[in-house]
């Protein structure tokens, strides 16, 4: 069976759907072919939190799209550092309504499961049509178009692929782009909870820099809507076996936290971080496009990844608008190079400020070290070495002038 | 107060021209690149320091990296007379800076500088020194320094507030040598 479209979005995690959603907007004819099942939970990370900055550009898409995402997470009003077990900074913005028509919040915290139904709704709305279970085997780019090739053999035929199909994407390796950078020494673990809704905790994100019940590891609790996401930083000698099953996980849980918790565990997973960014997010015949993890993967701090593979996804739309309307085939390549290039620029940028936020965290640094102790000593004098501690975990705010969008 | 960051590195704008151009040259200092050497020029501005505080009869003593054994035992700034001269100057910086309504300027230089300033202390001292609590010394030896050179400049166009001795220590900072400290009339310079 061949069919045609003028782009194929290969993946129909959050950031295919966006893919999809946008160039259904936009009016360009397109398809999003998932390799799963439609319903079934896939592996890879999972984000919980989208900032403002990303609600904007889901607002700017579908009307309504943003505010939805919104009002269905939460906004914690407080977040606190901890040193040791001393309070070093605690900062309370006062409680954020979510449900305000007229402004999205700061941010909001929800299950990525929950994200994607949201803007899978959208896309349903929008009439985005969807192929399931349909695994691809290649994309093959020519010089007036690409054939995506199914597993199954069935062919593609289309003007451009924008590749949303994660960290192990068919698509960049097919289209010959390769993913460049290391990966981290630190391990950690990612654990999520179910919240228990009739004695919840109080809404607070909360970092503790070497945790006095956990041997000196670094622990953080972040809420998202129903549940909570628990980060441990293992220490370079630790058995991640030992922590990450879940058994293991109910041993140490209940010296963070109430011991209910560890009868509510619904995610448990031990990651080393890879940092690595794509070493070109269009290949030669400038018909594909990579976003999301395709394109990028970097450690969660400053929750850069979901963040990044929004505007990746939108920019890459808006790239091959411009070169479906471009006069000649300079124009049409220097469409797809800008959106490439300025995507590229914002991986390095989303890598770079994570691997600052590591290094601020790293454990078996003695400079870095010495460095939190000395400046979690100094902080009821000095409260803004307070807010250094409070803020490193997550990398720089602000990015390179190249960039059209914060992340 | 403003900050711009620019190629990551941060500039603050306390609306202050003599209080900017103090923090600019804070925030500027290659710290202790020049420690296990000896310039004559250090000497003399330690001497300068001394002097504007009225402070006579001081030995101005170089000291190794080898010699400070335990920092809190070398320097014991509180049995000296530069101490008697020093700890007066914060309540009465404050006081005329209060009367002039400039606390504001006050606090942000309160809040804002020593936070500032900790990153490249720290950094060219883990690069020096390898003693922890020599290394915890000179961070707060740094802060004190910066924010007092900044107080005094929020208050040095008042009357009275004229030659801000802790510019001599700045000084001695941006060749990348150490106004250590006193203990009984020596004063220790590295």
């Amino acid at each position: 069976m061949s069919n045609k479209r003028t782009v194929v979005v290969v993946g129909a995690g959050p950031v295919g759907l966006v893919a999809g959603l946008a160039l259904k907007k936009r009016g360009i004819s397109s398809v999003v072919i998932e390799a799963e099942p439609k319903g079934r939970p896939r592996p890879g990370s999972r984000a919980i939190y989208i900032h403002n900055a990303t609600l904007k550009l889901l607002e700017s898409i579908d009307e309504g799209l943003g505010f939805e995402i919104a009002r269905n997470g939460v906004v914690w009003p407080i977040k606190r550092t901890i040193y040791k077990g001393k309070e070093v900074y605690v900062r309370n913005y006062g409680v954020t309504d979510t449900s305000d028509p007229t402004t999205l919040p700061p941010f909001t915290s929800l299950h990525q499961n929950h994200i994607e139904s949201i803007i899978y709704d959208y896309c349903e709305k929008a009439g985005v049509e969807f192929v399931w279970d349909a695994p691809v085997k290649e994309v093959i780019s020519e010089e007036d178009g690409i054939k995506v090739v199914t597993e199954k053999g069935d062919v593609w035929e289309a003007e451009y692929v924008i590749g949303c199909d994660g960290a192990r994407s068919v698509v960049r390796e097919t289209a010959g782009l390769k993913f460049e950078g290391p990966r981290t020494k630190d391990t950690f673990l990612v654990v999520d909870v179910e919240e228990d809704e009739n004695d919840p905790l109080p809404l607070e994100r909360v970092f503790h820099y070497q945790h006095p019940a956990m041997g000196g590891r670094n622990v953080m609790f972040v809420p998202f809507k129903g549940g909570w996401r628990i980060d441990l930083q293992l220490l370079e000698d630790d058995n991640p076996d030992e922590y990450s099953e879940v058994e293991g996980v109910k041993k140490w849980l209940p010296k963070v936290m109430d011991p209910k918790y560890a009868e509510r565990i619904t995610w448990v997973s031990s990651y080393r971080f890879h940092q690595v960014v794509a070493n070109s997010y269009t290949d030669e015949k400038r018909r594909v496009l990579l976003a999301g993890e395709a394109a990028h993967l970097f450690a969660p701090f400053g929750a850069r990844g979901l963040n990044s593979g929004v505007p990746d996804a939108l920019i890459a739309v808006k790239g091959i608008e411009k070169a479906l309307d471009a006069s000649s085939e300079e124009k049409r390549r220097e469409a797809i190079e800008k959106a490439a290039n300025e995507r590229r620029i914002a991986g390095l940028w989303n890598r770079n400020s994570s691997s600052t936020a590591l290094h601020h965290l790293q454990g078996n640094s003695p400079e870095m070290n010495l460095k939190r102790e000395i400046a979690a000593s100094l902080t009821a004098i000095v409260p803004k070495l307070g807010r250094w501690l409070d803020e490193g975990p997550y990398g720089p705010k602000f990015g390179p002038p190249e960039l059209t969008t914060k992340y | 107060m403003s900050i711009t960051l620019i190629e990551n590195h941060a500039s603050y704008d306390f609306k202050h021209e003599r209080v900017n151009q103090m923090a600019d040259r804070l925030l500027n200092i290659n710290w202790y690149q020049h420690v296990g050497t000896i310039h004559d020029d250090v000497q003399n501005k330690a001497e300068k320091f001394l002097q504007s505080l009225n402070i006579a009869n001081y030995e101005i003593k170089w000291i190794s990296k080898d010699e400070i054994g335990n920092i809190y035992d070398t320097i014991r700034l509180t049995n000296s007379s530069l101490w008697e001269a020093l700890k007066v100057l914060p309540d009465r910086l404050k006081e005329k800076i209060d009367q002039s309504g400039q606390e504001e300027i006050l606090n942000e230089i309160v809040y804002h500088l020593p936070e500032a300033v900790f990153h490249e202390v720290y950094k060219g001292a883990f690069k020096t020194f390898s003693d922890e609590s020599f290394i915890r010394f000179l961070v707060g030896h740094a802060m004190y320094i910066s924010v007092l050179a900044c107080a005094w400049e929020l208050a040095a166009n008042i009357n009275e507030w004229g030659e801000n001795p802790f510019a001599y220590l700045v000084d001695i900072l941006e060749m990348g040598h150490i106004p250590l400290g006193s203990n009984n009339q020596t004063f220790y310079i590295m």
